[in-house]
């Protein structure tokens, strides 16, 4: 064979899938042609080159993107594309009731908690909670918090409203093949005690009195009163971002932010002078 | 720099041996247990999301996000831009899950997908001359202001992590140069470690089509290299 011939062995050399007699009409061939030898050598070393490089992974925060670009989709989209869902001559009539059932609802539940907003300090809000007063920190690093709540005047109104938030049942399925996680092994399983666990592991708020809301906490320092909660649907989210990440937390609130879509209200501190 | 120099073939092996990409198609979940297993687990999970339980769907994304992030990087050079195409992909998958027939693997079906999204983002891109170039010192912008990201330190001295580095950019850069048959088929061969027939079962082509533009683009890329001084 000429060395344009075999030249074109070399992917299947790199692959390994020559035969046994083109192979030794290969190396027979490399023996007496230096050039060739040379150009294999090149080449193979450029197959070893592309198949070495690293894999990236996806940013830790990608099913939570992913989730949240579907969900950003109009309504009637997201209806349409809904597994199980298929037009019929009489899904317009069904819709539209649907719909009309909808909007009574959606503005019977605005009303209603509109009127439900007490009117009270988070501090208040916090300490008329049933969590607030119930809850107890089951174990480290949650162990040694104060839960006495101090009397502050002059504080905004709450963002947080629902209290009780607990990881369906439902979550719990296995993660993985290889290891069999479960999602019910998340060790938060309530917002409250997520978020005291990322505020703890923010070294610029280790040293903050730490004081339990129902979506979240709030942590004071001499100079601010931080109102951090986090809202259910990302709260369901937390488990697989949790192992998504390797069992790891945020270094800081910033990134918890980032992961978690925290909401974080930044006030004077009642300790810090008018 | 003379990238076969024997004091680099060391720290190549050592940046082979670190975790760099063993060239062959397995996926975390399923590793050591074969395709049609990984296969299995994948019609289970989307029957259980055609049900209407949104975590099958959520493991799926879990299962397939590396993979797919990485084939949308390695065939765009662009960080951002394989962030944006591999959400689009698994949104595309979101919706378009049931028309899923089984002719082929969930994986080649995907992989498919992926492809044809980075095509289009790939003649979008070069229609507007935009290809952006990212730094790990780019300050991300935060609620809080902007904030660098940590680079995780693996213990490489100053020196190794510029050839390596330097290395790495150079191939991404290259491959680049590809036209966009060949950048396809090398990326799904040489890094995606994919076999021949199920390359030509996502491109839908030829087995024997796809081993001559794989020979093709490696032997350009070789080209490549070698014009850059590097053999």
């Amino acid at each position: 064979m000429d060395c344009e011939a075999i030249r074109n062995l070399f992917s299947d050399d790199a692959d390994r899938t020559l035969g046994v007699e083109l192979k030794e009409a290969l190396d027979q061939h490399l023996v007496r042609c230096p050039a060739c030898s040379r150009e294999l050598k090149k080449f193979i070393s450029t197959v070893q080159l592309l198949s070495s490089l690293p894999e990236l992974p996806a940013p830790p925060d990608f099913l939570v993107s992913v989730r949240n670009r579907i969900e950003r989709a109009p309504v009637w989209r997201q209806w349409l594309t809904l597994p199980g869902r298929a037009f019929s001559p009489g899904a317009g009539r069904a819709l539209a009731l649907a719909t009309s059932f909808l909007l009574v609802f959606s503005i019977a539940f605005l009303f209603g908690r509109r009127s439900q907003t007490p009117d009270q300090t988070p501090i208040q809000l916090a300490k008329s909670a049933p969590l607030a007063e119930a809850w107890t920190p089951p174990e480290d690093p949650l162990a040694g918090i104060e839960w006495q709540i101090p009397e502050a005047a002059g504080q905004p109104r709450a963002v947080a409203v629902s209290t009780g938030f607990r990881i369906p049942d439902a979550l719990e399925v296995e993660y993985t093949a290889n290891h069999s996680r479960h999602l019910g092994a998340f060790p938060f399983q309530t917002p409250t005690e997520l978020v005291i666990a990322l505020i703890k592991a923010d070294p610029a708020l280790r040293f903050a009195d730490l004081y339990p809301l129902p979506q979240g906490a709030l942590a004071l320092t001499p100079d601010y009163l931080f109102q951090i909660t986090i809202p259910e649907p990302a709260f369901a989210q937390a488990p697989a971002i949790f192992y998504a990440s390797g069992h790891r937390l945020p270094q800081n609130l910033v990134q918890a932010q980032r992961l978690y879509g925290l909401r974080i209200r930044r006030l004077a501190s009642p300790l810090s002078p008018p | 720099m003379e990238l076969f120099f024997p004091s680099n073939v060391f720290i190549i092996k050592r940046w082979m041996a670190k975790g760099a990409n063993p060239g062959r198609f397995s996926l975390d979940a399923e590793a050591g247990k074969g395709p049609k297993a990984g296969e299995d687990a994948d019609v289970e999970l989307i029957r259980e999301f055609l049900k209407g339980n949104q975590s099958s769907f959520n493991r799926l994304v879990l299962k397939y996000q590396n993979k797919i992030f990485n084939l949308c990087y390695r065939m765009l050079g662009d960080q951002a831009e394989a962030e944006d195409v591999a959400q689009d992909v698994f949104v595309t998958l979101f919706r378009s899950v049931k028309t899923f027939r089984g002719d082929s693997l969930f994986s080649t079906w995907v992989f498919r997908i992926t492809v044809n999204h980075c095509k289009n983002r790939l003649k979008y891109l070069t229609r507007r001359n935009y290809f952006r170039t990212q730094s790990l010192d780019q300050p991300l912008p935060t609620e809080e202001g902007e904030v660098t990201p940590d680079v995780e330190d693996d213990g490489e001295t100053p020196e190794e992590i510029l050839v390596t580095s330097e290395i790495q950019d150079l191939i991404q850069r290259k491959i680049g140069e590809l036209d966009e048959e060949h950048r396809t088929a090398i990326v799904l061969r040489d890094i995606q470690g994919l076999s021949y027939q199920e390359i030509a079962d996502i491109l839908h082509l030829k087995e024997g089509t796809v081993k001559s533009r794989i020979h093709r683009a490696r032997l350009e890329l070789k080209e490549k290299l070698e014009r850059e001084g590097k053999f």
